[in-house]
């Protein structure tokens, strides 16, 4: 059992080649991990195309990583060819919270496209956001304020605050 | 019905070993000329056997693990696969699917299930203190050789052959 790994951007990809089974999971597991560290990527690629047998082994490793790019909130994706081993992933149900691509390159491009419509889309949600928040509810979060240095302000501080808000 | 071929090995309970048990049993059943398909499920299903009695039954220490095999003309194999090691006290539990009693060493718990699934039909033996016997039946389906023998195929091999089997 063997891992080579590839990185784009913050995405790791994890090629696995060879027989997968408990005796070499404990490896492959440190592996994954140390390399998701030393990079510092928040997707993963597990890459399975290269597996030629697998046991409920190869189940664990994709439950294990999944909590650690759930926590970088990066996605997941399992490159799967082969009939036997999808069989096995699919018992667990790991599909239904993991994509599952046929391709390496597909996977990249999937990530590539998430990537590109966070980069798109964050800004202009800011934009959409910021003029809902100067009304009622952002007022209300001054007052709150306000209300909470109130001894600081001799009475003067919600009035002032208020004017702050509306020029906003 | 007398098997046509039996085997018995003991090896030691060594996560090595579960690449060689594969080995063992692949080699082993070929001579019923199985597809690549029910050899890949009779492997997977050994090797979780057989990493089951590593890292339950002997929770990873020293220990011998016992592998038998029998085939018969018609196709059936029987393999066994037992440890001595620490048993099992819950065997309904241990069956469950996502059931792991070491979840901390990223084990998935589904060993039982994907025997279950991959082999006819799956028996455990066990108590705690006594060992853990693991036996499986599976089929080979022959049909697509000799349309001839469907007629006269026995589509309910599974009961009475099982019995026969625990009391060997």
């Amino acid at each position: 059992m063997e891992v080579t790994f590839d990185l784009t951007e913050d995405i790791l990809v994890a090629n696995l080649e060879g027989e997968l089974d408990h005796h070499g999971a404990g490896q492959i597991r440190d592996e994954i991990d140390g390399s998701m560290k030393a990079f510092g990527a928040n997707h993963l690629i597990l890459n399975y195309s290269g597996v030629r047998f697998m046991d409920s082994s190869g189940i664990g490793i994709v439950m294990g990583r999944y909590n650690t790019v759930k926590a970088r909130k990066g996605i997941m994706i399992i490159v799967v060819n082969n009939p036997a081993i999808e069989r096995i992933l699919s018992l667990s149900g790991i599909f239904l919270i993991v994509e599952k691509k046929r391709t390496k390159e597909e996977a990249v491009a999937y990530i590539f496209e998430h990537n590109q419509k966070l980069r798109n889309d964050v800004p202009r949600a800011n934009q959409r956001r910021r003029p809902q928040e100067n009304t009622a509810e952002q007022l209300l979060k001054f007052k709150s304020e306000s209300i909470r240095r109130e001894p600081d302000m001799d009475g003067k501080g919600i009035k002032g605050v208020k004017v702050n808000g509306t020029n906003q | 019905m007398e098997p046509i071929n039996k085997m018995r090995i003991q090896f030691s309970s060594l996560s090595e070993n579960e690449a060689f048990a594969r080995s063992v049993i692949s080699a082993f059943t070929a001579q019923l000329d199985p597809t690549v398909e029910e050899l890949t499920e009779i492997k997977t299903a050994v090797s979780e056997a057989v990493s089951n009695a590593i890292i339950h039954g002997y929770e990873g220490g020293e220990g011998i693990i016992h592998m038998e095999c029998k085939m018969w003309e018609d196709g059936k194999i029987w393999i066994m696969v037992e440890d001595e090691g620490v048993g099992i006290s819950d065997v309904e539990q241990a069956r469950q699917p996502l059931y792991s009693s070491k979840p901390e060493e990223e084990r998935s718990g589904m060993g039982f299930t994907v025997m279950e699934s991959f082999m006819d039909k799956l028996e455990v033996v066990s108590e705690k203190g006594e060992g853990t016997k693991v036996v499986m039946l599976k089929k080979l389906d022959r049909t697509y050789e000799m349309e001839s023998i469907v007629s006269s195929f026995d589509w309910n091999f599974r009961e009475p052959k099982l019995e026969a089997n625990n009391g060997k």
